[in-house]
């Protein structure tokens, strides 16, 4: 069983306090001020359960010489020019004119620098944080958050992954915290097939059945220990509770401004999905576009591909802002690496793990920051170096999470949240 | 001209005559009118001229060891901002026309020792806000008074080539434009766009006459977030009575964007298709047809990607769609003819240490890649002179 024991570690009693213990406490406090009677530990507490994080996965990576650390004029530049952005001084590729216009919300990391150039072992190095090998399987980033913050009160899935193509659950995502901490894929921002009840059952019969379910479990788990099953009965309760939200589903509420304004393409269905999701309260939305790896026809189809990005990804940082929550959400943008300065035979550019760049907003960080460089011409970093190890333990502590001193527990195996010979990226934090 | 050529084409017989090199990627690349001079637009923002009479001397020196390379002079012309994309030269030879991927258009005048820019036109092709307004086609009327180009805005634009006033606009696709052609006739224009349509516009009425359908060159997968492919290259043959898009079929993904090179043979008179044309089996295909010519003979001659870095020169019968002979190129962008239709010239890409996927180098040792001009003869290589005793 996998717990967080370390003396410093969130404790498995911390995650017991509801929602509406927390309140119990902060309406005793009011009046005489909470501060004064808020436990420092309570207080922490319920301020990580506010916390959400918005990851968006361009898997196969995108270029950081066509966004977000333009080089024009130079051999490996491309032919796209720089845009200003809203950070005197700062300049933008010119396919993202929308979130140049916000960037002094943002933070942009330009100088990571990563070990793996392959998308087969690199979306799992980068999407676990890399640690050093101790034998398990580390979770990706949505597990390791809904593990380490506990789940909110709020009866919906900690952890949804909009995707194209199908979606189910992702057992494998949690790795060595199990399958419980798994995401809830939901295909094209659909949600789970059969969420609504055909309407030959009556509730009483979903009921009678439910309880023959229940029953079936029980006798199969007697004397069994496997965690797959109680993931099961697990992942369907998620799914049971989605029933009774089928709302944020509903395409037919979503304002016509809202859909003009994001897009109708994948990215930008997703991304508004993303926004409601965050909005119901979900703790850990990750939303993923594949097909970024442009060894071919790099230019054209980054032309076509990144403002699919940039207007979406641009109307939800201000919509976040607007409706008060990117105060306490974080946003990611990422990939498994950059892409190579070199233009290849195809007019294209290859896999490029030396210097490339992370898109950042929300939560815990200095908003309007430019972390690091690259030499002139975009292929090296300039001074700082920052590895995936660094990102996570920012990520971290963004979240309220200190990964110095918060570590897993497997099996009796202390095992650290992040590479422990890395650190934060102080310069980002607020 | 050349005195090295026979008069006679033969392509099975084709040799390379000359490679001209530059240290950055090549895009495309012209004869001059009087054949005199090779144009290279380069992606560092440069035109590249060499006078081919200086490549005869210093590319063929009889006691030197071949490997032994004389520099060929060349005249850099300076003025556009990004990569050149295309390069086009009036009849009477006097003026080069070049385009870039900022939309600018520049005319130089030829007639001085070195080409000056006579007018340009910034930002010729406005597209929306985050759009770079690329031109990526140019072409010129056959009395050589109007310059039309075309590109992201899928607008075909009219230039005066006296003064670079505008002269009109053609609007008629819903895409990205890739190719233009004048019909030998002068009267008719095609273009082709990322749809795989082929506008056929009457030049004096200025507008849409006929629609051929190349949309086998478009794919769009459900999971693709991009359109792939589109006509790359037109070419009508001398007679006018046929046209040739080239492309490729069947696009794989929006990613690396590998498809099967094809061309797609018209007939003029009936707007039908009557071959779709492949390269030689025996290699892995890639990429689209970048460059096509048909020559004097009526054979075609196409530049389409394989992989690995490789293009082939595949010369066709377009009568009966039977490649007449393959050569063997780095991956190339573009394709000319020799105004004594013997020779062809391409851009080719040439590496520089590695290119792909990787922490494998050193500052120092991480160049841009480089870029040549190729030159091949298609005439029978003529025997070495004698020695002389």
């Amino acid at each position: 069983m996998t717990e967080i024991t370390h003396p410093h570690a969130c404790q498995g009693l911390d995650h017991d306090l509801s929602r509406r213990q927390a309140l119990a406490i902060l309406g005793g406090a009011a009046g005489t001020g909470i501060g004064g009677l808020l436990d420092p530990t309570i207080a922490a507490e319920v301020k990580r359960k506010q916390k959400q994080v918005l990851f968006i996965w361009l898997d196969g990576a995108m270029s950081q010489l066509e966004t977000w650390d333009p080089k024009p004029g130079t051999e490996f530049g491309g032919p796209f020019r720089a845009i200003p952005t809203a950070i005197p001084g700062v300049r933008f590729g010119e396919l993202v004119p929308a979130t140049a216009g916000i960037a002094d919300k943002l933070t942009v990391i330009r100088c990571m620098s990563t070990k793996d150039e392959n998308h087969s072992t690199g979306v799992p190095r980068i999407q676990r944080g890399d640690p050093k090998n101790r034998g398990v399987t580390y979770p990706f980033l949505g597990s390791a958050i809904t593990k380490l913050l506990g789940p909110p009160d709020n009866h919906l899935p900690p952890y949804m992954h909009i995707k194209p193509g199908r979606g189910g659950y992702m057992w494998k995502d949690a790795g060595f915290l199990g399958p419980r901490y798994g995401a809830l894929g939901l295909g094209d921002g659909k949600p789970p097939i059969h969420i609504r009840r055909p309407e030959s059952l009556n509730k009483q019969r979903v009921t009678v059945r439910d309880q023959l379910r229940q029953q079936a479990n029980r006798r199969f788990t007697t004397g069994r220990l496997d965690r797959f099953i109680s993931a099961y009965d697990y992942s369907f309760d998620m799914a049971r509770q989605l029933t009774r939200r089928q709302d944020l589903f509903d395409p037919t509420t979503l304002p016509a401004s809202d859909i003009q304004r994001y897009g109708r393409h994948p990215l930008g269905r997703h991304l508004l999905q993303a926004r409601r999701l965050l909005e119901a309260g979900v703790q850990f939305v990750k939303v993923t576009s594949y097909h970024w790896d442009t060894h071919g026809d790099n230019f054209n189809m980054h032309r076509v591909m990144v403002p699919q990005v940039d207007r979406p990804f641009a109307a939800l940082i201000n919509d976040l802002e607007t409706r008060g929550l990117l105060e306490n959400t974080l946003v990611v943008l990422m990939s498994e690496f950059g892409r190579t300065p070199k233009i290849n035979s195809r007019c294209g550019r290859d896999h490029w793990p030396e210097a490339w760049s992370v898109m950042l907003a929300g939560s815990g960080l200095k908003p309007g920051l430019i972390a690091g460089s690259t030499t002139a011409n975009g292929a090296f970093c300039q001074d700082a170096e920052y590895d995936i190890g660094h990102l996570f333990h920012t990520i971290f502590r963004c979240l309220g999470l200190d990964a110095k001193t918060t570590q897993y527990v497997n099996n009796g195996q202390p095992l650290p949240i992040a590479h422990e010979e890395m650190d934060v990226i102080k310069e980002v934090l607020a | 001209m050349n005195p090295a050529a026979s008069t006679k084409l033969a392509v099975t017989k084709s040799w390379l005559r000359t490679t001209l090199e530059h240290d950055r990627q090549l895009y495309c690349c012209l004869f001059s009118r009087d054949g005199r001079f090779v144009f290279a637009g380069c992606q560092d923002g440069t035109i590249l001229r060499w006078p081919l009479e200086s490549i005869e001397k210093a590319a063929a020196p009889r006691n030197k060891s071949p490997k032994t390379k004389t520099p060929v002079p060349r005249t850099i012309l300076e003025g556009h901002t990004t990569w050149v994309s295309r390069l086009a030269i009036t009849a009477d030879g006097k003026r080069l026309v070049s385009s870039d991927l900022h939309g600018n258009l520049i005319a130089w005048d030829l007639t001085a020792k070195k080409p000056a820019p006579a007018w340009r036109v910034n930002n010729a092709h406005p597209g929306r806000p985050g759009d770079p307004g690329w031109i990526r086609a140019i072409a010129l009327t056959s009395d050589g008074k109007t310059l039309i180009s075309a590109g992201t805005d899928a607008i075909i634009r009219l230039w005066s080539v006296a003064n670079g006033k505008p002269a009109g606009t053609l609007d008629g696709h819903r895409g990205d434009i890739f190719s233009l052609a004048v019909h030998p006739d002068g009267r008719s224009l095609v273009s082709g766009d990322i749809f795989g349509t082929v506008n056929q516009w009457d030049l004096s009425k200025r507008k849409v006459v006929r629609v051929l359908d190349a949309a086998q060159l478009h794919t769009r997968k459900d999971n693709f977030l991009a359109d792939v492919g589109g006509v790359r290259s037109l070419a009508f043959d001398a007679k006018g009575t046929r046209l040739a898009c080239g492309g490729m079929t069947d696009a794989k993904s929006n990613a690396f964007c590998p498809g099967h090179p094809a061309v797609l043979l018209f007939d003029w008179a009936s707007g039908k298709q009557t071959r779709l044309l492949r390269m030689k089996k025996g290699k892995a295909d890639d990429g689209p047809i970048n460059g096509l010519k048909f020559l004097a003979d009526g054979t075609l001659v196409g530049q389409g990607e394989r992989l690995h870095a490789v293009c082939s020169l595949e010369f066709w019968n377009p009568d009966d769609g039977k490649v007449l002979h393959v050569i063997d190129t780095p991956s190339g962008y573009d394709l000319d003819l020799h105004p004594d239709g013997q020779q062809i010239c391409t851009p080719v890409w040439i590496a520089n240490g590695r290119s792909g996927n990787g922490r494998h180098a050193k500052p120092d040792e991480y160049k841009a890649h480089f870029g040549h001009v190729r030159v091949y003869q298609l005439t029978e290589k003529p025997a070495p002179a004698p020695a002389k005793t």
